[in-house]
């Protein structure tokens, strides 16, 4: 046995597994927590620029300064939570944030005089502060997230309010409404509209997106459950075709088909899902499948041993296509399946003491033996054939690792 | 004639194994608990005691807890399984012969394991009949593991075989659990605490030492199943945090045994080790 660095590109899926119904919801709330992350952060930079750049008192940048502290430590909360940031499920938070952030630009003018404004014109500036608000106040009603506070009539209300901020900085800064003032209170409106716009660019992207990822996993789990009903129905025809005449055997071996059958559907589901899969349930199934023409076929004992889920169905569908060959060319011999980790590699095959066969097998296109020698390979593998003491040994040998390139370490 | 014990949760299965096991000539009793069948085994002196593994009854009240997260570590009971029949059993002045009886579901092959490397039971019957499959009834494999481990000779079913640790291996058990603080580390893992701070905080440990301990529990791991961890160390490292790709693998396959890691023989036996 040997140790297996890590390092591949496994496909992966199977986080999602049982929780389907509420994948969407917890899709929201993961968007709506990095939302709110990027909204605080940037609403925290805004109030970093104006400390630094503004002519503000010892008592101003240390109130600010707390202010923009808060802001931070909300945008790392928001970023860092799995189940949706701190307003995701609304509450006090929420209305307080949004208070505040709608009224520091009230608050800025009458403070800081104007002309002691550094980085752009008063208005831009203290305008500035309700821009995040307002994407997340077109966000959560769209993406149906959040508060009910925020529903679109309490958002509309808002944001009639919003109209007259700017409208209010410039009178408190100016101290009078000329031309050029009306002018830059019609900008900031647009850029207000503008944001708003963006919020629910951003949500009806989201929503889309995560509508989506359900109902791809809901065609999936749909998909599976007709093929299990199909399943059922051929069991029933089966039973049917018997005009009648059941007997309890009759029954006994359709159930067992079925129960063999839905088993085996279920497995190879859940293959596709999970990163790894027991090497047990696998050559079992394999083995189910040939036992009724390969009597005596021993089973290696392989416990809790697992592979790489990409790497499943290349090992079931070769090692099936090595019970066939036994079947063909050793046909009444024993056989056994043999398994091992070595170096980093999964060795798996099967063992026989027929008369061999021809390795030239190897060579011709259409011989499913080939195809399979192809796969191992494209997988970093090969297919050995080795002839000892009249048993032949024909084995699958797989590395369990790729490099970050998806390039196979084996040469 | 053979007295057996039973000790199955499903009631079908338990009665048509009964009716198999006396028109065979064996007198039978039959039990879902396995802490009856511990003071059953003390009371009667059974030639052969059968088990099953996962027994639903003693699980009934952790299985509505049991997602992951939601146990605290110190309002939760370890779950009885067949293990705790096997176990008490091997202390018997007049030890029965031994059956496993098990459909070797993925959660259970640690399980297997530990019975077959640490409690030594050498008779192993697949539970699920799949007589139109296999070359032998499902019936005869039940027999003739009985009969056989009446005489203290080994038996496993075609199907057994495959859940069974591959031979000459070292215990699983002495490797997962090879130092004192492992035991509690599984534990909380398997429970659902994710972060190393939590651990540390909940065993108090430092968090610096149950890093360390993680390492050397993700080495074993990559020793005994060296292709989960080559799937499962691939998505930690995704991640690009060294931390992440330690801790990643060894939290899934806690999570992943779940049902072994919690066993209140497997976790009994493991502190024992270290006199805890």
């Amino acid at each position: 046995m040997s140790s297996a660095p890590a390092a591949v590109p496994v496909a992966s899926s199977g986080r999602a597994q049982g929780r389907q119904g509420s994948l969407e919801q917890q899709s929201i709330r993961w968007l709506v927590s990095r939302l709110e992350g990027v909204a605080l952060f940037v609403q925290s930079a805004w109030i970093i620029i104006t400390i630094s750049t503004d002519n503000l008192e010892t008592g101003g940048k240390v109130f600010l300064s707390i202010v923009a502290a808060s802001h931070l430590a909300a945008a790392l909360l928001a970023a860092t939570r799995r189940d949706g940031g701190p307003s995701a499920r609304g509450g006090p938070w929420l209305v307080a944030w949004i208070g505040a952030a709608l009224l520091t630009p009230l608050v800025m003018a009458t403070l800081i005089p104007y002309g002691q404004y550094g980085a752009t014109t008063a208005c831009t500036q203290l305008c500035g502060y309700p821009v995040p608000v307002i994407v997340m106040l077109a966000f959560y009603p769209w993406i149906q997230a959040g508060s009910p506070l925020l529903g679109r009539w309490v958002t509309g209300f808002i944001l009639a309010g919003i109209v007259f901020i700017p409208l209010g900085v410039i009178v408190i800064t100016h101290e009078q409404m000329a031309a050029t003032n009306w002018w830059s209170w019609f900008n900031t409106i647009l850029s207000y509209a503008g944001a708003f716009g963006l919020g629910i660019a951003i949500a009806i992207i989201c929503r889309r997106a995560v509508q989506q990822v359900g109902a791809s996993y809901q065609r999936a789990f749909s998909n599976y459950a007709d093929v299990i009903h199909s399943d059922v129905g051929s069991a029933l025809s089966a039973l049917y075709l018997q005009g009648g005449n059941w007997s309890i055997e009759s029954v006994r071996e359709t159930l067992h088909d079925l129960d063999y059958n839905v088993r085996s559907k279920q497995r190879r589901f859940e293959r596709s899902l999970n990163e790894s899969v027991y090497l047990a349930d696998l050559v079992q199934q394999v083995y189910l499948s040939h036992s009724r023409w390969i009597k005596g076929l021993a089973l290696p004992q392989v416990g809790d041993w697992s592979v790489p889920g990409h790497i499943a169905l290349d090992i079931e569908l070769t090692l099936a296509s090595f019970l066939k060959n036994v079947l063909k060319h050793a046909s009444g011999s024993k056989a056994r399946i043999t398994c091992a980790f070595n170096e980093g590699e999964l060795r798996i095959g099967v063992e026989d003491q027929g008369a061999g066969f021809d390795p030239a097998v190897f060579d011709v296109p259409d011989n499913d033996l080939h195809k399979r020698r192809q796969a191992a390979r494209e997988l970093g593998g090969d297919v050995e054939v080795g002839f000892t003491d009249g048993r032949t040994h024909i084995e699958l040998v797989l590395p369990l690792q790729q490099d970050a390139n998806g390039e196979e370490k084996r040469s | 004639m053979t007295s057996v014990l039973l000790v199955e949760d499903q009631a079908l299965a338990g009665f048509s194994a009964r009716a198999l096991l006396e028109g065979h000539g064996m007198s039978v009793d039959y039990t879902e608990d396995p802490s009856s069948a511990v003071d059953m085994l003390r009371d009667g002196a059974y030639d052969v005691v059968v088990v099953d593994i996962h027994l639903r009854t003693p699980a009934q009240t952790y299985e509505p807890v049991k997602p992951l997260g939601t146990m605290q570590r110190i309002r939760h009971n370890f779950q009885v399984s067949g293990l705790k029949v096997l176990a008490e059993s091997e202390r018997l002045r007049k030890r029965p012969g031994r059956v496993v009886w098990s459909s070797g579901e993925a959660d259970r092959k640690l399980q297997l394991a530990f019975a077959y490397q640490d409690l030594r039971v050498r008779c192993y019957c697949d539970k699920h009949p799949r007589q139109h499959h296999v070359s032998r009834p499902s019936q005869w494999e039940l027999v003739h593991a009985i009969e056989n481990a009446e005489q203290g000779a080994p038996f496993q079913s075609e199907l057994a075989s495959l859940f069974l640790p591959p031979m000459n291996e070292r215990s699983y058990f002495s490797r997962l659990f090879e130092k004192p603080a492992w035991p509690e580390i599984w534990e909380a893992l398997a429970l659902g605490y994710r972060k190393k701070t939590e651990i540390a905080a909940v065993l108090g440990y430092a968090p610096r030492s149950i890093r360390n301990e993680i390492d050397e529990m993700l080495d074993t791991v990559q020793e005994i199943n060296p292709g989960f961890h080559a799937a499962t160390s691939a998505r930690s490292n995704e991640s690009g945090r060294r931390n992440q790709a330690r801790f990643g693998p060894v939290a899934e396959y806690a999570a992943k045994n779940q049902a072994y890691f919690l066993d209140e023989t497997v976790q009994i036996l493991a502190r024992e080790r270290f006199n805890r």
